[in-house]
């Protein structure tokens, strides 16, 4: 119950901090009437814009009508083609979620082997190069890896579509893209996890009933590793936003990244407040998600349970 | 039980030499020549300071030693039968089944996200081939054997006092009926007043098998062995009847020990 | 120690390439010929070491190596006074909140745990978009500001168990004065860990420049940057690979150097 309340007192204030910060920047960032009414538009059209828009009231005022649209959630209509904000912003938000998850999925599918794999043993040609092939890709900047991909698979090759959303060909340079930044690290805390566990009393124990390699690497081992990552993949979740906004641009993705970028160029600030709102959100729900999850997964988080009490 | 008669020994090692190994430095000596026998019903006690090698003597039975620790000598007999020379597998089938381990922290010796019914329920079916029902039953018989309620079955490590972790640890180790029980300093991490109750437990365990008690405390080695080994930097001093050495210890380094444990213990 | 860190593969590397930018920045204007903003059709996507272009021409017949020589300027403009900005305050806040145990501390914390799951780029790109402006100092000033908490949390978490410390204690019975405090004994004690997150937010920084100016948003429409020069490129991929290989080397080699630079750093300092 207190979990809960502090929870949504966090949500409420990061909330407000952020769409406050937003407000006051795009007021104090220039005259937007200038920028919906065109440069060259005559002093009675910005009056008029000023007035549609309820710029000539004072700032604090504005702030007012602003809160209280933002609680009916009315961002206001999209300057470019006049719907309404969200709605715009919520129409792109299962592309994104489809990428993300699919590249969380390729990300795991690949991070959860090689982890295990790394962490096994030390030593060993092939993990000294697996380890070199890590420490570059780590600080591979993403965006350029996937115009170097689109270079060579569509564009050279021609073996896969260079951008669109259209059936799964036009997916993979996506995903590999947005995965191929997100596996190292986690590659990295699963190694690193599963061999303090190789070390461990427990495994020790694991040995002495007699278990095989296999068993004590997925049965021991692999549930402690993978429980420290958990931790990792949420935030790697939360962070892939950032990626998306250039993949998704390159590839063409109608994704709330894509859409962030042309409203920002199109100076369509309304939108891009929505945006902001669905991100902080998103964001939020995710971290809140990640922390569920560890709870439900880590028996130490659960508190006292079925203990045998009594007899010490 | 106790004073019996040394019979035909279960456990047998003869000349055990055990290195250090690190890549590009010379193999360092840690144990050396180390021969010893455990028969039926006896427990036998190894006591020594810190470091002279007691654990890594105990494990080298089982091979259960890290991989920068090699035996480089000696073999080890168990039953009659010649094990440190045994395939991996064969050794899997001995470790949990014919030999059973207790270890010092029973914390960190279960795993902290797995049930302890779990660990012992793996550990019979692997050994018995018992399907997930029965193991289930047998877990919780040895679980309350040890004087565990039947729902600790289902508890996680955290959940659990440190005396009644080391109660499971002690059922886990005796699921199978070893023919071995090898127990590592199975009380230093407990209170003194439960350290009693573990070490009867322990004691009841031990008729019809052999046992190892490894303990740097004379107090808990005359309580419950019968005979006793002394080691000192990796080489066995003296053996002999729990009684007699204690009464009549022949070696200096058994003496400095006695009369530090007097001294320390008077003195607390 | 600072030895072992500057003889190893990985720094030597990056020392390499950051003797490199040093080289091309001085000799630079001596070694290409080009103006980066020159046009000549007739020289539309010349090959590499054709007519002087070393790195060849784009599909306006400017010279790729000028260009990429003006980008290096932005970029490492870019990233190292964004970063002494982050640093800069990040490092102070983060030190004061540790000093106080208050509001401010609160307020750090709240501050920096938020922050530490928020996008901050996708902050940069709206705070960009709305302040609408596409000068130099608005990127570094956005990125600046935006990402100071990466610096603050490292120095709120550390400065508060050094500040615990036994000759921190002794120095404030001392009484000296907070500032003093912070600068004399705790700062001093911190350098291991915020000279390692420097060089990775360095690199941050010089992917955050080069993947604004990607977008658009960054460097001014046709002023020679590593990310415009990306965009340009990705029309002609098929005719010029040359436009696309050359930031993209440009970008790879600085921030992996840089980053395999942070690696032994930390491993060193660890
Ligand atoms: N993994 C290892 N690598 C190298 N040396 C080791 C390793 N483990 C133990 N040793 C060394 O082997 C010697 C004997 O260790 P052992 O654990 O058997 O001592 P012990 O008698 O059980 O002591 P304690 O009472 O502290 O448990 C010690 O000197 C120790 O330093
Ligand atoms: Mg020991």
């Amino acid at each position: 119950m207190v979990r809960l309340l502090t929870w949504v007192r966090d949500f409420a204030f990061l909330l407000v901090a952020t769409m406050t910060v937003l407000f006051f920047l795009v007021r104090l960032a220039g005259d937007p009437a200038i920028m919906l009414a065109g440069p060259d538009a005559t002093p009675a059209q910005l009056d008029a814009v000023r007035h549609a828009y309820g710029f000539d009231r004072g700032l604090f005022e504005q702030y007012l009508i602003f809160a209280l649209h933002l609680l009916r959630l009315d961002f206001g209509a999209s300057l470019v083609d006049g719907t309404p904000a969200l709605a715009k912003v919520l129409e792109t938000f299962p592309a994104s979620l489809y990428l993300a998850v699919m590249a969380m999925g390729l990300n795991l599918a690949v991070s959860i082997p090689v982890g295990a794999w790394l962490g096994q043993a030390q030593g060993g040609a092939a993990r000294r190069v697996a380890h070199g092939i890590l420490s570059v890709m780590q600080g591979f900047p993403g965006f350029v890896l996937a115009l170097l991909l689109v270079n060579v698979f569509a564009v050279g090759l021609e073996w896969l579509p260079a951008v669109g959303y259209a059936g799964p060909a036009s997916w993979v340079l996506p995903v590999i893209s947005v995965a191929s930044f997100l596996a190292p690290k986690l590659i990295r805390v699963i190694e690193a996890n599963a061999t303090a566990a190789y070390r461990s009393h427990y495994v020790r124990t694991a040995v002495a009933i007699g278990a095989g390699p296999r068993t004590i690497l997925w049965r021991h081992v692999m549930p402690n590793a993978l429980l420290g990552a958990a931790a990792v993949v949420g935030a790697e979740f939360a962070f892939m936003v950032t990626g998306l906004v250039v993949i998704e641009t390159i590839f063409a993705w109608p994704g709330i990244g894509w859409l962030l970028v042309r409203s920002t160029l199109n100076l369509d600030f309304p939108v891009v407040q929505a945006i902001v709102f669905i991100i902080v959100i998103a964001v939020f729900l995710t971290n809140a998600a990640t922390e569920a999850v560890q709870v439900r997964l880590d028996p130490r988080l659960r508190g006292p349970g079925a203990a045998g009490g009594g007899h010490g | 039980m106790t004073g019996s008669t040394p019979q035909s020994p279960i456990l047998e090692i003869r000349d055990l030499c055990i290195d250090a190994v690190a890549p590009g430095v010379p193999a360092r000596r840690l144990v050396e020549d180390l021969s010893l026998t455990v028969a039926v019903g006896e427990v036998l006690g190894i006591v020594g300071e810190s470091g002279s090698g007691k654990s890594l003597s105990a494990f080298a039975v089982a091979r259960l030693l890290p991989d920068s620790i090699r035996v480089s000598g000696g073999s080890v007999h168990l039953g009659g039968q010649r094990i440190d020379d045994l395939d991996e597998g064969a050794m899997r089938g001995l470790r949990g089944g014919r030999i059973g381990f207790v270890f010092q922290d029973p914390l960190s010796s279960f795993n902290p996200v797995r049930s302890i019914g779990s660990i012992l329920i793996e550990s019979i079916r692997r050994h018995q081939g018992l399907d997930r029902k029965a193991a289930r039953a047998l877990a919780v018989e040895m679980l309350s054997r040890m004087r565990l309620p039947a729902r600790s079955v289902d508890a996680y490590p955290h959940q659990l006092s440190g005396g009644q972790r080391q109660r499971a640890m002690i059922a886990l180790a005796l699921a199978n009926g070893p023919d071995l029980l090898i127990a590592d300093e199975p009380t230093t991490a407990l209170d003194p007043t439960i350290q009693l109750q573990i070490l009867a437990l322990l004691k009841q365990q031990t008729a019809d098998r052999a046992s190892i008690l490894i303990t740097h405390d004379f107090s808990v080695a005359a309580a419950i062995c019968d005979r006793i080994a002394v080691m000192h930097r990796g080489r066995l001093v003296e053996t002999g009847l729990a009684a007699a050495l204690l009464a009549h210890p022949q070696h200096d380094y058994t003496r400095d020990l006695l009369r530090h444990a007097r001294l320390g213990g008077e003195a607390s | 120690m600072a030895e072992r860190i500057l003889t190893s593969g990985k720094s030597l590397l990056f020392l390499i390439v950051l003797g490199l930018c040093l080289l091309a920045l001085l000799a630079g204007p001596y070694l290409v010929a080009f103006d980066p903003g020159l046009i000549n059709l007739s020289r539309r996507f010349a090959a590499p070491f054709t007519d002087g272009h070393w790195l060849g021409a784009d599909q306006l017949g400017r010279d790729v190596a000028a260009r990429l020589l003006a980008g290096l300027y932005r970029s490492l403009g870019t990233a190292l006074a964004a970063t002494a900005i982050a640093f800069c305050i990040g490092t102070a806040l983060g030190l004061l909140a540790a000093r106080s145990t208050s509001l401010l501390g609160a307020f750090m914390r709240q501050l920096t745990s938020f922050t530490q799951s928020f996008p901050v780029f996708v902050l940069a790109v709206s705070v960009i978009a709305i302040v609408g402006s596409n000068g130099f100092w608005s990127v570094v000033l956005t990125l600046g500001l935006a990402t100071w908490p990466v610096f603050a949390r490292v120095a709120y978490a550390e400065g508060r168990s050094l500040l615990k410390r036994e000759y921190v204690l002794a120095a404030e019975m001392m009484q000296m004065g907070t500032a003093r405090l912070l600068l004399r004994h705790v700062l001093p004690g911190l350098v291991p860990s915020l000279s390692v997150l420097v060089v990775f937010h360095f690199a941050d920084m010089i992917i955050a420049e080069s993947a604004l100016s990607f977008l658009g948003i960054g460097a001014p429409l046709g002023a020679p940057s590593w990310g415009g020069m990306l965009n340009e490129s990705r029309a002609y991929m098929l005719v010029a690979p040359w436009m696309l290989l050359a930031p993209a080397g440009a970008i790879i080699l600085l921030v992996v150097s840089a980053h395999l630079f942070g690696q032994k750093l930390r491993e060193a300092t660890a």
